[in-house]
C-alpha cells in the first residue's frame, strides 16, 4: 500500500543526451592583486566549457604584458608553480606556472596585463594602486584583552580596507593571526561565530573595513588576538587599502565556496577582466606593531 | 489624492436624486441553510443587478418601477430561482436556492453566470464541487493544485502547491482562511496543501484590480470560505486513500439557529510503519488537520460565527543505544510546524441598505527543528537538548461595512487594525543533570513587534447601463519603533459593456507589502522565514494596470474571456547570493534590497461551465524579470519561476448520475536556472595545495530546462446506498509518466570519462485509489 507515495518520493536520474547548457566558449583568465612595494604575481589560464571532459588549464604558453600608465614596461615570465591533481575525477594532472615580473608596483599608477594565445581572445585587467592609510597603535586593555588602534584616511572616498594581523614563529616565519572582533561595522566573510556566546565575537584572519564608518577621516578599531601555544617574537596588524574590485572578488568569492548546499542560489564570482574571467586588483599595506 | 476625493464626493452628490425601493436579503441553500456566496441577483433583460457577499447578503437598490418588478436568482450549481415582486415598496426576500448538484445529469436548465456583466477582472471563483471534480494527486484533491490551473497561475516546481500569479512571488499571496491570513499553506515539504477539500465551501481568487478592502499583498488574494455546518439536518462525508483519511461532520444544534461543522484529516504513514521498525527506534512522518465552525442566528438581523483551523506537520526520529552495560543513550530528532486560525466574527444587520461584519482574527505560523541526547547511567540521567525555531503571530480586530447608498452607488468601507509578532530564528538549548537544568535562549535575529492599521473605502458605481466604476482607496499604516510607513493606495476598476454579453474591462491597483518571505527554495519549505519590514527593509510595493475582455455565448454557457496585465514592483528583497536559512547571522544581514520587478503577459480563458461537460481551457503568455544592484552583477534576470508559455486544460464530463470523470492537462516552458557554463582557476589563498577549480555560471537564471507537460485523469464512480452515497475514485496523476525536470546538475561520469547534464525528476505515474462516503 506504502509502495505508491514511497515510489512517489524516489527521485529518478536520466542523463539528457541532446540537452546543452548554453556554451560561453573558452576564455583565458587571470588573477592578480598589485600590491604597492611589491612585485608582481599573475595567475594566468584558460577556462573549458562546463560539459568537457578536460580541465581548466594554467600553462607556461601564455604571453603576458605588463603596462604601466598605458606603456608597455614589462613581459610576464612563467615559473612552476605546483602539480594539480584533478580533484573531480578526471583522473588527470597537470603542471601549473604563475607568471611574475620584477616591476615594483608603485601607489598612484595605473597598471594593465594583457594576455594572450592563439585561439583565443586577448583579454585585459586593469587596475590604478591606491595610496597606504595610517595606522597607529593606541593602547592596549589588559582587563578586555583586547587592543585599539587608530586607521587615518586623509583621502577620504570609497575605499575598502583589508583588516589582518600575523606573528612571527620562531622560525622566522610569518604567519595570520585569528582576530577576535565584535565592532559590527567590520565585514568578515570567512569566520567563526558561536551564536550563544553573549559578546557576539568573531573570529577571523582576515576582516574588511568600509569608508563608511570612518569619522573625519579616522576610523578606531578594537580587536583581541588569538594566538597559538607557541613563541611568537613579533605581532602585528596591517591594514591593505584594496580596490573595490578586490572587496568584490572576495566577497562573492566567498559566497561562492558558501553556496554548495542546495538551498543556496549559486553565486557568481566577479570578474573585471575583459573577454575573460577572473580580476586584477591592488592594494598597499600599512602595518604597525603591537606589544606582547 | 485631491482628484480622487472630489470624484467620491461628487458620487455621493449625483446618487441622491430620485425616488427608489430597494430588495434585500439572505440567499441561502434549501437543503442545508448555507449562506451562498457571489449568488446573481438581476433584473432579467437589464443589466441591474447584485451579488451576494461573503456572508449571503445582498441589497439592491432600484428606481421605483411603475408596475411590479421580476428578480432572477442565479448560481452556479443550483437551480435558478424568478420572483415577481411588487415595485412600489422596499422589501426584504431571503431566498433558499434548490441545489441542482444531486442530479446534474438530468437538470437541464442550470444557473448561468454572465462573467460580461460583471465589475470585477482578474477573479477566478470556483466551488467545492469543481475542486472536487478534478483528478486527485495520491488521491488527495486540493484547492490549491486546482488555482494552479489557472491562466496567469503557474505551479513552481512538481508536484508542489506553491503557487505563482503573474510572475509574482508565494509570499505576495494573500491566503485567507475565513477571513484569516494562512501563513504557511504547505504540508509534506509542498506536496499537499492545508487545505482540507472536504472542509471547503467556496474559492475565489482574484489576480489584479484588487478591490480597496484587500491589502497587504502584492499579487493575489486567494478566499477560502469553509462550510458553515448544516442547519437543517446531521451530515458527514469522508473518504479513505492512499496516504490520509478524512471524516467531516456537519449538523444543527439547536435547528435554524446554530450549527456546526468538524473536519479532520491525517496521513497515516506513520502509523503503518511503526510495526516493522525495531523495538529501540520510533521513527514518522505525520500531517493532520483540523477545521471547526460554529455559527449561531441570533435573528435576521445578528448572527456569529466562530472558526477554527489548526495543522501540524510532524517528522520524528528517536532510538536507543546501549553502548556499554548499564549505559542507556537515546536520541530524538524532530522537525514539526503549523499553523493555528481562529476568528469570531459577528455580522449585524443595520438595515436594509447597511450591513456591518465584526472580525477577531488570531493566526500563527511556528516552524521547530530539534534534537535531544539522553544518557542514562547508574541511576543518573544527562540530557543535552537544541531547538531552532521560527515564528509568525498575528492578532488582528477588523469591522466592515456594506452599504447601499442608492441604485447608482454601493460602498464598502471598513477599517482593521493587526499586531504582528516576528521571531525569525530562536535557538535554545538546555542542559540537564541530575535535575540541575541549565536554559539558554538566543534569539539569533531580534524579535520584532509591528502595528498594521487599515482604513478603507470603495464605491461601486453604475455610471450608466454599459459604465460601472469600483473606485477605492486604502489607506495603510505600518509602524514598528524603528520605522513607519503610511500608504495611500488607490484602486480602480472598470468595466464598459458592449452587448449585454461582451464587456471591456480594465483596472489598476497600487498595493504594499509589509511582509516579506526569506526563500531559497521557492517551494515553500518550512525553513523559509516571514519576515518584517524594519528600518533597513522597506516594504514591497506594486503598481499593476490590466486591460480585457470578456464575452459569453452559446446561450451564455460558455465564456471567452482575454487579459492583458503590465506590474511593475520595487523594493523587493532576496538572499545574498550564498546565503541561506543555515545561516546563524541576522536575516537583515543576509538580504540583498531594493530589489525591482518587470511583469507583464497576456492571458486567455475559454470556460464552460454549465452542461454535462465542463471546464476550461486556458493559456499564457508571460513574462518576469527581477534586478538588484547586487545579484547578477546588477544586470536584470528572469524571475525563477517566469514560464513563457503556459497551457492548462480542464475536462469534466457527467456520464450518468452514478459516473462522472475529469482530465486535465498542462504545459509549461521549462523552468528558468542558472547553469554553470565554464570552470576555471583561481589561486586558492586557504588551500595549501594552490589553485582551485571554480565554476563560472551563465547569468542568472539564464539557462531553461526541458518543458513541464503531464495528464491527469480521474473517474468517480457513485452509488446511492442505504445510510447516503458513496464513491470510488480512481486517479491517476502523470498518466503517461512523462519524467518531468525538477533539477539539472553537472555530473561526471567516471567511466565514460565525460560531463552530462542530468536531470532529476519525482514523480512517474501514479494511481491512486480512494473510498468517499456521504451520508
Amino acid at each position: 500500500m506504502y509502495l505508491l507515495p514511497l515510489l512517489a518520493l524516489l527521485s529518478c536520474e536520466k542523463i539528457l543526451t541532446d540537452y546543452k547548457i548554453p556554451d560561453p566558449g573558452n576564455k583565458l583568465t587571470m588573477e592578480a592583486l598589485l600590491l604597492s612595494g611589491n612585485t608582481i604575481t599573475a595567475l594566468v589560464g584558460e577556462s573549458v566549457y562546463s560539459l568537457d571532459a578536460a580541465s581548466p588549464k594554467a600553462s607556461d604558453d601564455y604571453t603576458v604584458y605588463l603596462f604601466e600608465n598605458n606603456i608597455l614596461t614589462d613581459t610576464l615570465e612563467p615559473q612552476f608553480y605546483q602539480t594539480y591533481y584533478d580533484p573531480n575525477g578526471r583522473g588527470t594532472t597537470q603542471d601549473i606556472y604563475l607568471y611574475h615580473s620584477q616591476a615594483i608596483v608603485q601607489s598612484g599608477k595605473n597598471y594593465r596585463l594583457e594576455a594572450s594565445k592563439s585561439g583565443f581572445q586577448t583579454i585585459k585587467g586593469e587596475t590604478s594602486v591606491v595610496e597606504p592609510v595610517n595606522v597607529s597603535y593606541v593602547t592596549y586593555d589588559a582587563n578586555r584583552e583586547r587592543y585599539r588602534v587608530r586607521i587615518e584616511d586623509a583621502q577620504g572616498g570609497d575605499d575598502w580596507y583589508l583588516l589582518r594581523a600575523y606573528y612571527k614563529r620562531a622560525g622566522g616565519t610569518f604567519e595570520l593571526a585569528t582576530m577576535i572582533l565584535s565592532d559590527p561595522t567590520v565585514e568578515t566573510f570567512d569566520y567563526y561565530n558561536d551564536p550563544f556566546d553573549p559578546d557576539q565575537d568573531v573570529y577571523t584572519d582576515e576582516a574588511f573595513l568600509s569608508d563608511e564608518y570612518f569619522r573625519d577621516g579616522t576610523k578606531q578599531l578594537d580587536f583581541g588576538i588569538s594566538l597559538p601555544g607557541e613563541e611568537q617574537d613579533e605581532l602585528y596588524f596591517q591594514v591593505i587599502r584594496i580596490t573595490e574590485d578586490y572587496y568584490r572578488f572576495r566577497l562573492t568569492y566567498s559566497a561562492y565556496l558558501n553556496s554548495d548546499d542546495f538551498f543556496s542560489e549559486p553565486a557568481q564570482i566577479y570578474s573585471n577582466i575583459s573577454n575573460g574571467y577572473g580580476v586584477v586588483a591592488s592594494g598597499a599595506a600599512s602595518q604597525v606593531e603591537l606589544p606582547r | 489624492m485631491r482628484a480622487i476625493l472630489f470624484c467620491f464626493s461628487f458620487l455621493y452628490v449625483a446618487g441622491l436624486t430620485g425616488q427608489s425601493i430597494t430588495l434585500s436579503g439572505f440567499v441561502e441553500d434549501a437543503a442545508s441553510g448555507e449562506r451562498l456566496i457571489g449568488v446573481n441577483l438581476y433584473l432579467p433583460g437589464t443589466t441591474t443587478g447584485t451579488t451576494t457577499n461573503t456572508y449571503g447578503f445582498y441589497s439592491l437598490t432600484l428606481p421605483k418601477p411603475a408596475d411590479s418588478l421580476q428578480l432572477m436568482v442565479s448560481y452556479v450549481g443550483y437551480a435558478p430561482m424568478q420572483f415577481t415582486l411588487a415595485g412600489n415598496q422596499n422589501l426584504k426576500l431571503d431566498i433558499a436556492l434548490e441545489s441542482s448538484s444531486e442530479a446534474l445529469a438530468e437538470v437541464s436548465v442550470t444557473a448561468k453566470e454572465i462573467k460580461a456583466q460583471k465589475t470585477e477582472m482578474s477573479t477566478f471563483k470556483l466551488s467545492a464541487r469543481e475542486v472536487k471534480q478534478i483528478p486527485a494527486f495520491m488521491g488527495e484533491v486540493d484547492v490549491i493544485r486546482t488555482i494552479q490551473l489557472l491562466p496567469g497561475v503557474q505551479g513552481g516546481n512538481e508536484g508542489t502547491t506553491g503557487f505563482y500569479v503573474r510572475g509574482g512571488s508565494p509570499d505576495q499571496n494573500l491566503i485567507l482562511l475565513d477571513g484569516v491570513p494562512v501563513y504557511n499553506a504547505s504540508h509534506l515539504f509542498g506536496f499537499f496543501s492545508v487545505f482540507n477539500a472536504d472542509a471547503i465551501k467556496n474559492v475565489q481568487l482574484t489576480k489584479g484590480g484588487f478591490p480597496a478592502r484587500f491589502s497587504g499583498r502584492l499579487s493575489s488574494v486567494l478566499e477560502i470560505d469553509l462550510k458553515e455546518g448544516n442547519m437543517k439536518a446531521f451530515h458527514g462525508e469522508g473518504s479513505i486513500g492512499l496516504i490520509s483519511s478524512k471524516l467531516t461532520l456537519e449538523g444543527p444544534l439547536v435547528k435554524d439557529k446554530t450549527s456546526f461543522m468538524l473536519s479532520g484529516r491525517r496521513t497515516y504513514y506513520d502509523l503503518f510503519t511503526r510495526p516493522f521498525l525495531p523495538d529501540d527506534t520510533e521513527f514518522g512522518y505525520y500531517f493532520a488537520d483540523l477545521n471547526f465552525k460554529l455559527n449561531h442566528n441570533f435573528s435576521r438581523k445578528d448572527r456569529l460565527y466562530l472558526s477554527f483551523y489548526t495543522g501540524l506537520d510532524d517528522f520524528n526520529i528517536k532510538y536507543v543505544e546501549n553502548p556499554v552495560s548499564g549505559r542507556e543513550n537515546s536520541f530524538e530528532n524532530y522537525l514539526r510546524w503549523g499553523n493555528y486560525t481562529g476568528s469570531l466574527r459577528w455580522n449585524h444587520l443595520f438595515s436594509d441598505k447597511l450591513f456591518g461584519n465584526l472580525s477577531a482574527t488570531y493566526t500563527q505560523y511556528r516552524f521547530l527543528v530539534g534534537a535531544e541526547e539522553v544518557i542514562a547511567l547508574s541511576g543518573n540521567t544527562a540530557a543535552f537538548s537544541f531547538e531552532y525555531s521560527s515564528l509568525i503571530r498575528d492578532n488582528g480586530l477588523r469591522y466592515d461595512l456594506d452599504y447601499v447608498l442608492n441604485a447608482k452607488h454601493t460602498l464598502k468601507m471598513g477599517a482593521g487594525y493587526t499586531y504582528h509578532i516576528f521571531k525569525p530564528s530562536v535557538a535554545q538549548i538546555r542542559d540537564r543533570l541530575n535535575g540541575n537544568n541549565i536554559d539558554s535562549i538566543l534569539n539569533l535575529s531580534r524579535p520584532i513587534y509591528t502595528n498594521d492599521l487599515v482604513v478603507y473605502l470603495e464605491d461601486d458605481w453604475k455610471v450608466n447601463k454599459r459604465l460601472r466604476v469600483n473606485l477605492g482607496l486604502n489607506y495603510a499604516r505600518y509602524f514598528l519603533h524603528e520605522a513607519d510607513y503610511p500608504s495611500l493606495q488607490p484602486r480602480l476598476s472598470a468595466r464598459y459593456l458592449l452587448t449585454s454579453n461582451w464587456s471591456l474591462k480594465g483596472s489598476y491597483a497600487y498595493m504594499n507589502q509589509f511582509v516579506h518571505l526569506l526563500s531559497n527554495s521557492g517551494i515553500g519549505l518550512p525553513t523559509d522565514l516571514w519576515v518584517s519590514s524594519t528600518e533597513k527593509i522597506k516594504p514591497q510595493r506594486s503598481e499593476q494596470i490590466a486591460l480585457g475582455s470578456v464575452r459569453n455565448f452559446f446561450n451564455d454557457e460558455w465564456e471567452l474571456s482575454v487579459e492583458g496585465y503590465y506590474k511593475w514592483m520595487s523594493d523587493l528583497i532576496d538572499y545574498k547570493e550564498g546565503a541561506s536559512f543555515l545561516s546563524t547571522a541576522d536575516w537583515q544581514d543576509n538580504v540583498e534590497t531594493g530589489g525591482k520587478g518587470e511583469m507583464y503577459g497576456i492571458e486567455f480563458l475559454l470556460r464552460r461551465n454549465q452542461g454535462k461537460t465542463t471546464g476550461w481551457l486556458a493559456y499564457t503568455l508571460a513574462y518576469s524579470t527581477r534586478q538588484f544592484p547586487n545579484l547578477n552583477e546588477g544586470f536584470r534576470f528572469p524571475y525563477k519561476y517566469d514560464r513563457r508559455h503556459d497551457i492548462s486544460l480542464v475536462v469534466n464530463h457527467t456520464f450518468s448520475k452514478k459516473m462522472d470523470a475529469g482530465l486535465t492537462w498542462v504545459f509549461g516552458s521549462g523552468n528558468a536556472f542558472t547553469a554553470p557554463t565554464a570552470s576555471f582557476f583561481v589561486n586558492n589563498r586557504f588551500n595549501p595545495l594552490g589553485v582551485f577549480e571554480v565554476d563560472r555560471f551563465s547569468r542568472r537564471n539564464a539557462a531553461r530546462m526541458p518543458a513541464y507537460h503531464r495528464l491527469d485523469l480521474g473517474i468517480n464512480f457513485h452509488k446511492k446506498t442505504r445510510w447516503g452515497r458513496r464513491t470510488w475514485n480512481i486517479s491517476i496523476y502523470n498518466a503517461y509518466s512523462r519524467q518531468n525536470p525538477y533539477y539539472l546538475s553537472v555530473q561526471e561520469d567516471l567511466i565514460a570519462e565525460e560531463r552530462q547534464v542530468v536531470q532529476v525528476s519525482l514523480f512517474p505515474i501514479i494511481p491512486s485509489v480512494s473510498y468517499i462516503f456521504k451520508f
